[in-house]
């Protein structure tokens, strides 16, 4: 019953197939080249009331981060250590596909790529988060929303966060015994690395950087690595049920790197 | 934070807390058909980590608006019992199981011909009893022999290990000592015979030297279970099970 | 023309069965040029230049002609859906019963109850439609009132009933029963006496047990010589076997 399934791995949706001839002569839909990201742009401080704020566009995807940053007790384990805490809420408005409610798996898997790529970077320095060892410690919450889903949300909640992070200003505070008093002045919150989310899809053989919604609906495999400036990984996820050579890895890799370090140029901007 | 300086988790020579080598996987046992009322069962043990596998299907799809007209839909669930860690874990499911269950199911879709049952489900429940690491990559490895076991028709087998940085050395198949303090966790999945990666994850921090070497590692480890994944399902009908 | 296994090896989806220029028999793909895999777990077989592997275990899945034994588990104004061990579920319409029924004036269920089981044929099935049973062609087909019925795992059924019925009909002759091989893997046993129901059903059970082995008709032979010698008595003894009985 199976023997005509040999032929089974030629079938390809329709749109697949038309996006593949494009591919084929080197041009993608929206003429862009294989390694050729959208226009970036990033604006911050848009909200008064949050400590940090960052808007991130890329081309017509938009996701905004804000950053509240609380007095909070420190995790039993690490209690000299304040606390990161990251979450990425798909807003209804931003597609037809998203609907309020809890998050659906779609939705915690890319909290939790943007959560990573900023956690396991060490990318804040959260031992100089604390205010009283063991009691007091800066709780610092980003909160992402994906308001325009043109593909790729990933890369613009990534940046949208590391950006609201590196302009958020919190108090000052002043230790007077068991007592913590909070200043007028600020000051920023203590980064060590500047961790940068790009994302490649793989659409038949062709890895493409920066996927517009319609390359994601027939991508088979996305991989989003976090990189550093260093040159270091720092998170890596395979998304998609499709499946990507050996060398596909270190390909990716010389992609996410590169443009991540442009996306560092355009942050550096931002003081 | 300085625990994990104060602790050495591999010597000069490269030998490891357990023992091990670099390149050594931990002792794996693993056997199928371990459950009588499912379609598919496979029961795995890597160093202390144990899983127990179920697939039921395919069957008809419920709520029946979930199916889908020209293929089946595959449905995995990575749940970790209370006590497979030392602290109490929830039995709610976590965000971080719901991640590693679209995941899993992400690695094990592309070896399966799932055109061959339309409008149907097939369910696979990864049940963790014990978490010593390398719990989805142990997961995904006994799925696709419960899978195999049920019969369902696959491109190959899908065969899963970690490797990782321990030390500042890459290293094959983290135990729970190395995942926590150890400075990189990378899991793989693979078809092995079609050389093909279907998961890939990475926490921690890799050069890009290091990245090209835990590929590279890992396929060793692969290739070892890939081959007591074989013999597990030969025994099947021989009654034996396969130890390392 | 390499083959890396032998006739009846054991194969695991993923291996390699074999290199050159073959056909493709079930659950084999031609990966590349050259290259054919297995799909599933079980025997591997090569006749006359065709490559297949006989599956060990699976669901069965319904073809258009198959006769099958399924379950009634549910009824309703015009018809009954029946399980018939697949991942789709059955439908008897009432005027495919082989007693012609009002369904407007008759209560069906009169006919066949939940819980009753049904040999029928598959009528229609195209992965579209869930299968249509039919019992108005064989006068075997109806409602299954007496002997008892046993399930095997449905991939065995090839060989309980032999190339070209030949195990079938050398069990029913030499026990003096009546066996029907379902291709959903129901077994329906009848005979005079239930010692001789017992015998047919264990030896049918160590058919599905064996059923991937080499000698298999040797070993029935042996088997049956052996419950036949006065000495052999059946392990539940004027019971009924231990399948559904009816």
């Amino acid at each position: 019953m199976l023997a005509d399934l040999s032929t089974v791995e030629e079938f390809v949706p329709i749109q697949q197939k038309e996006l593949l001839a494009l591919l084929s002569t080197g041009v993608r839909e929206d003429g862009r080249k294989f390694d050729e990201y959208r226009k970036v742009e990033i604006q911050t401080s848009i909200y008064e009331k949050a400590n940090g704020s960052a808007m991130v566009k890329i081309g017509n995807t938009v996701a905004v981060a804000g950053v509240k940053a609380e007095l909070g007790e420190p995790f039993p384990d690490t209690p000299n250590e304040g606390v990161l805490t990251v979450s990425l809420e798909l807003l209804p408005h931003a597609s037809p596909s998203f609907e309020p409610g809890p998050p659906d798996e779609n939705a915690v898997e890319m909290s939790r790529i943007v959560d990573r790529g900023l956690r396991e970077s060490k990318s804040i320095k959260t031992s100089e988060l604390c205010v009283l060892p063991g009691k007091k410690v800066w709780v610092i919450y980003v909160d992402i929303y994906a308001m325009d889903h043109d593909g790729n949300i990933v890369d613009a909640s990534g940046i949208a966060a590391l950006a609201a992070l590196l302009t958020a200003k919190i108090p000052e505070v002043k230790v007077e015994g068991e007592d913590v008093v909070l200043l007028e002045s600020t000051r920023g919150i203590p980064m060590a690395e500047r961790p940068v989310p790009v994302t490649v899809a793989k659409i038949g053989d062709y890895l493409v950087v920066d996927p517009s919604l319609s390359e994601e609906n027939v991508a088979d495999v996305r991989v989003t690595m976090t990189t550093l400036e260093s040159g270091i990984v720092s998170s890596i996820q395979k998304s998609g049920s499709g499946t990507l050579e050996e060398p596909d890895v270190l390909k990716i890799y010389d992609l996410a790197y590169e443009k991540g370090k442009e996306i560092r140029s355009l942050l550096a901007k931002l003081g | 934070m300085c625990l994990s300086e104060s602790i050495v988790l591999i010597t000069q020579d490269g030998v490891r807390l357990d023992g091990r080598r670099i390149d050594e996987l931990r002792p794996v046992k693993m056997q199928v058909g371990v459950l009588k009322n499912c379609s598919g069962s496979a029961y795995i043990e890597q160093g202390k980590t144990k899983i127990l596998v179920a697939v039921q299907g395919p069957r008809e799809a419920h709520p029946k608006h979930i199916a889908l007209p020209g293929r089946a839909i595959l449905r995995t669930r990575y749940h970790m019992a209370p006590f497979s860690t030392d602290e109490r874990k929830s039995p709610a499911p976590s965000r971080r199981e719901v991640e590693l269950s679209k995941v899993i199911r992400e690695a094990l879709e592309p070896a399966l011909f799932l055109e061959e049952y339309p409008k149907t489900v097939i369910d696979v429940f990864i049940e963790v009893l014990q978490a010593d690491a390398g719990t989805r990559s142990a997961g995904i490895t006994a799925a696709s022999i419960a899978l195999a076991e049920a019969g369902i028709p696959m491109r190959d087998l899908v065969t899963a290990v970690a490797v990782g940085k321990v030390g500042g050395k890459v290293v094959l198949d983290l135990n729970e000592a190395e995942d926590e303090h150890g400075e990189a966790d990378m899991p793989i999945a693979m078809m092995p015979s079609l050389n093909k990666i279907t998961l890939l994850q990475l926490n921690g921090r890799l050069t890009r030297q290091e990245l090209e070497e835990g590929v590279n590692l890992v396929k060793k480890g692969i290739k070892e279970l890939y081959s007591l994944q074989k013999q597990a399902l030969r025994a099947r009908f021989s009654g034996a099970q396969v130890e390392v | 023309m390499t083959l890396y296994f032998k006739h009846r090896d054991i194969v695991t989806p993923g291996d390699l069965l074999a290199r050159g220029r073959f056909r493709v028999g079930a659950n084999v793909v031609k990966v590349g040029e050259d290259g054919y895999y297995a799909t599933v777990l079980g025997s591997f077989e090569v006749q006359n230049g065709v490559l297949s592997v006989r599956a060990l275990r699976g669901p069965y899945m319904p073809r258009k002609g198959d006769r099958v034994i399924g379950m009634v588990v549910d009824i309703s104004m015009g018809s009954w859906s029946v399980d018939i061990r697949s991942p789709y579920e059955a439908t008897l319409p009432a005027g495919r019963f082989p007693v012609r029924i009002n369904p407007v004036l008759d209560d069906i269920r009169k006919y066949l109850k939940v819980g009753d089981y049904v040999y029928a044929e598959i009528a229609e099935f195209d992965r579209f439609r869930a299968p249509v049973l039919d019992a108005t062609a064989s006068r075997e087909f109806g409602p299954i009132k007496q002997g008892v019925v046993v399930a095997i795992e449905p991939t065995r059924v090839p060989r309980v009933i032999g190339r070209n019925g030949s195990m079938i009909k050398l069990l029913n002759k030499e026990l003096n029963a009546n066996i029907v091989v379902a291709q959903n893997g129901y077994v329906w046993v009848r005979a005079n006496d239930s010692t001789t129901i017992n015998r047919a059903v264990r030896i049918v059970k160590m058919i599905e047990a064996e059923a991937h082995t080499q000698g298999l008709t040797s070993r029935v032979e042996e088997m049956l010589k052996t419950l036949k010698s006065p000495s052999a008595q059946p392990s539940v003894s004027g019971e009924e076997g231990n399948g559904g009985s009816v």
